[in-house]
């Protein structure tokens, strides 16, 4: 749980007092997770039956029942889910139904791809987001923050598909400049992240601009320029620090949702990323592998929101766990 | 001079093929197809992408040409020796790419394998007829049947791909399903999941050395990025092109379409034993009420061909004789009145997503086609999955599109699952169906079987059992350095191309 106190308390026992932050937010993380594999669990089960889409399209009922059954699905819920939470326990989501290989294997094969292109994008959109929204901030009103903030309105409502699509017309095929999809070399990397990364942009810019916004017109900052700081001290140290609480949560659910949430970059840029095979095990009804990668999307995800709580600390001392 | 100099080329290039001599595998070709292959067990997979693929590694005994003729491969010969017994003859001499032999005990070991339901096979229903396979000598084997099924040799062309024993045993199924070892003309030297697949030439293929050194398999999901793909020169073989993509591949330079009429039909399955398409009279008007020309032309663009039942022309007991119901909706309003049908309830057309080219403007074309007659029509989609489940809950109706590619090129493949009242694909039924349909599935004799499929394919168009459409033509784009024609049953065996 994160509190403001007051200023001037003890830093005695801080350590102790993250180590139990820690401590809570593992044990959220398994709530959570079990929470969701149930729910995922009794989701997919709900959605149809995956024997028949998985047989030969001319096997009969019997060859299909044989087929269930020895995929275990045959079992009441509860015995499949029991049997699925006690092997998921020791890493071990059961083999894809349509590969034939252990699930998480999979899953855990395609996160390079997903890290690569999620940490690529979002470095992307910060480098860029941060300093439109500084500028912005800086000249409030002025024809720079009009532009910047245009920009970042087109940005945020322009569809990936579509930015994806016109940057392959444009770049690869017309100048034929880069790769028109796939993953190799950096170039390769190049369109997918652009695309990916404008949405991203326009979200961060917005939000620098705001938190900006609130916080130069604050006591802090005008003492610091009182004092006589460099300009530049005062936006980057005094200014942009004490914005960075709703920005870090942002990236951080950015992030979070970049691990599951690209299929549609993916899928036009044939990325071989964990959400486009997590949307391929859903058509196909390949449990195992649905299950797989919502754990590991879900574990990410808490994971990276934990590192966000722990940066709130660093940015605003006053933020103590308890 | 430069006559000359071309006739010369020709001689040589006759005179190359003639003798089968291929020069050294050189050069490579990426081919870009919608989605990886699942696993190279070959004894576990049934998606079309996995069999596409498949075949650049391992062989069968019987495969079929680009005449979809049936030809021996890995068996030298085969025959009939009793109503239940078929004989195979292997060839000598050949080997796996890891040194292992190729024999009658290797044939043994992999039906054995297919039948075993630890192996959970999707391809079970295949060669559930083999009751037991007797190695006769170290080049000979028996396959015994449990039953009489004149379509083994077929199910062999399509199934039990020959993998080495040792290896698998050795190794383990899980290792040998990503490390493919076999005795076709390439082997996979690289797959990153989703990303590439690599095929170097086998050198020391029995049947000579492919022609193509290397060739890259490319997963592109999307339609228009594996166009752009092949435009730029990036892959030089693309797969399942929807017609409103044609156009950009026949602006650009160095590429063009190549067209090949696929195995699959597409047809609508009316439900006879529910109303009002219980009714004949009713199921007649729809066929003649549907301007199924007119949609091939405006939502294919041209590409289908008319049939009038739901077997592909290349199949076995195809009847070219029945000629598809004529477009007249006068006829068709007056049968409806006939059969008194009401239009007060409506009348579903049940499509699936993501599954056929332009499947959506299909079904709307229809739903517009049977207003016209009067028909309360009705256009309802499905995610595919579902659509699975209703359909064989026998639930989609009042009618549903399908497609269907006979896999053995045989007529009892369609009519097994199609019109036997016993299937789950089935929404028609009928006892003479029935009983038409077993006497063509255990009947050894050729002649009489096509008499059989004559006489169910005239009573199905009689009966109107479906909204007959047509038979797809399947789209490629592959670039003009490529000499490849594509194969109606999908696969792409790089063996027969090569480069210009």
């Amino acid at each position: 749980m994160l509190t403001q106190i007051a200023p001037g308390r003890s830093q005695l026992g801080s350590f102790a007092r993250l180590r139990t932050f820690v401590v809570h937010r593992v044990g959220h993380l398994l709530v959570v997770v079990v929470g969701i594999s149930v729910i995922v669990f009794l989701f997919l089960h709900l959605s149809g039956d995956p024997a028949r889409l998985l047989a030969a399209q001319d096997a009969t009922d019997a060859e299909v029942e044989r087929l269930r059954r020895s995929l275990g699905l045959a079992d009441p819920l509860y015995v499949q889910y029991l049997r699925f939470a006690w092997r998921a326990l020791h890493a071990d989501f059961g083999d894809s139904f349509r590969y034939n290989t252990p699930a998480l294997g999979l899953v855990l094969d395609r996160m390079p791809a997903t890290l690569e292109l999620a940490a690529s994008s979002l470095a992307l959109a910060v480098a860029t987001a941060v300093p439109l929204g500084i500028v912005s901030a800086l000249r409030r009103n002025s024809v720079r923050d009009v532009a910047v903030r245009t920009l970042a309105l087109v940005g945020q409502s322009i569809p990936t598909f579509w930015l994806g699509l016109m940057l392959v017309l444009v770049v690869s095929v017309q100048l034929k400049l880069l790769p028109t999809s796939g993953r190799g070399d950096a170039a390769h990397l190049v369109l997918p992240c652009v695309t990916l990364a404008c949405f991203f942009i326009a979200r961060i810019a917005r939000m620098t601009r705001s938190g900006m916004l609130d916080v130069l017109g604050q006591d802090y900052v005008r003492t610091a320029r009182a004092k006589g700081l460099a300009e530049r001290r005062v936006v980057v140290v005094h200014a942009l620090k004490n914005a960075s609480i709703p920005l870090v949560t942002l990236i951080g659910l950015d992030l979070g949702s970049l691990l599951g949430g690209a299929v549609v970059t993916e899928t036009i840029f044939a990325w071989p990323g964990v959400g486009r095979l997590a949307v391929q095990a859903i058509y196909s009804r390949d449990f195992p592998v649905v299950q797989a990668a919502v754990f590991v999307l879900a574990a990410g995800f808490v994971v990276v929101n934990m590192a966000v709580d722990l940066l709130y600390a660093y940015l605003d001392p006053r933020i103590r766990f308890e | 001079m430069r006559k000359a100099a071309l006739f010369l080329g020709i001689v040589i290039a006759v005179i190359g093929s003639s003798t089968g001599a291929h020069a050294q595998p050189d050069g490579r070709v990426v081919i870009a197809h919608p989605s990886d292959p699942t696993t190279f067990d070959a004894h576990v997979f049934s998606d079309q992408p996995t069999y596409n693929v498949l075949l650049n590694v391992y062989e069968t005994l019987v495969e079929r040409g680009l005449d979809m003729k049936l030809h021996p491969l890995l068996a030298e010969s085969y025959r009939v020796v009793d109503e239940r017994t078929w004989q195979f003859k292997l060839r000598k001499g050949i080997k796996f790419t890891n040194g292992e032999p190729f024999n009658a005990a290797v044939v043994k070991w992999n039906v054995d394998r297919m039948l075993d339901p630890a192996t959970k096979s999707k391809n079970l229903g295949r060669v559930s007829s083999i009751e037991r396979v007797d190695v006769i000598d170290d080049l000979t084997v028996n396959i015994v049947t449990k039953a009489p099924y004149p379509i083994l040799d077929a199910q062999l062309s399509r199934v039990v791909h020959m993998l080495p024993p040792k290896y698998v045993q050795e190794k383990g199924a899980a290792y040998a399903s990503t490390n493919p070892v076999g005795t076709g003309p390439y082997r996979l030297v690289k797959w990153s999941k989703d990303e590439q697949l690599v095929f170097e030439a086998n050198e020391a293929y029995w049947r000579g050395a492919p022609r193509i050194k290397t060739v890259v398999f490319r997963p592109i999901p999307e339609a228009s990025a594996r166009v752009n793909a092949l435009v730029t020169g990036e892959v030089d073989i693309i797969t399942q092109v929807p017609p409103h993509l044609l156009d950009g591949i026949k602006a650009a330079k160095g590429v063009e379409v190549r067209k090949v009429p696929s195995l699959e039909v597409l047809y609508i399955s009316l439900y006879n034993e529910v109303a009002p398409t219980s009714n004949k009279k009713v199921r007649q008007a729809i066929n003649y009420g549907v301007n199924v020309d007119a949609i091939i032309r405006n939502v294919m663009r041209g590409d289908g061909e008319r049939r009038a039942g739901i077997l592909a022309k290349q199949a076995f007991g195809f009847d070219p004789g029945v000629k598809p119901y004529p477009y007249d909706p006068d006829m068709a309003r007056r049968l409806l009145k006939e059969a008194n049908y009401s239009s007060d309830t409506e009348f579903i057309v049940n499509i699936p997503t993501g599954r056929y080219p332009n499947e959506k403007a299909i079904g709307e074309a229809v739903v517009g086609e049977l207003q016209k007659i009067g028909i309360n029509a009705r256009l309802k989609t499905h995610e595919w999955g579902n659509y699975v489940a209703a359909m064989t809950a026998h639930k989609l109706f009042h009618m549903h599109l399908q497609g269907w590619g006979p896999a053995t090129l045989d007529a009892d493949d369609l009519y097994s699952t199609n019109l036997h009242s016993k299937s789950p694909f089935s929404q028609f039924h009928d006892e003479r169906l029935d009983r038409l349909v077993e006497q063509g599935r255990s009947t050894m004799d050729g002649q009489k079987r096509v008499q059989i499929y004559r006489e169910i394919a005239r009573y199905q168009a009689e009966e109107a059992t479906h909204l007959f459409l047509w038979q797809s033509v399947n789209l490629y784009g592959v670039s003009r350095r490529v000499n490849w024609t594509p194969r109606p049953d999908e696969y792409l065996k790089m063996y027969d191309a090569s480069l210009k």
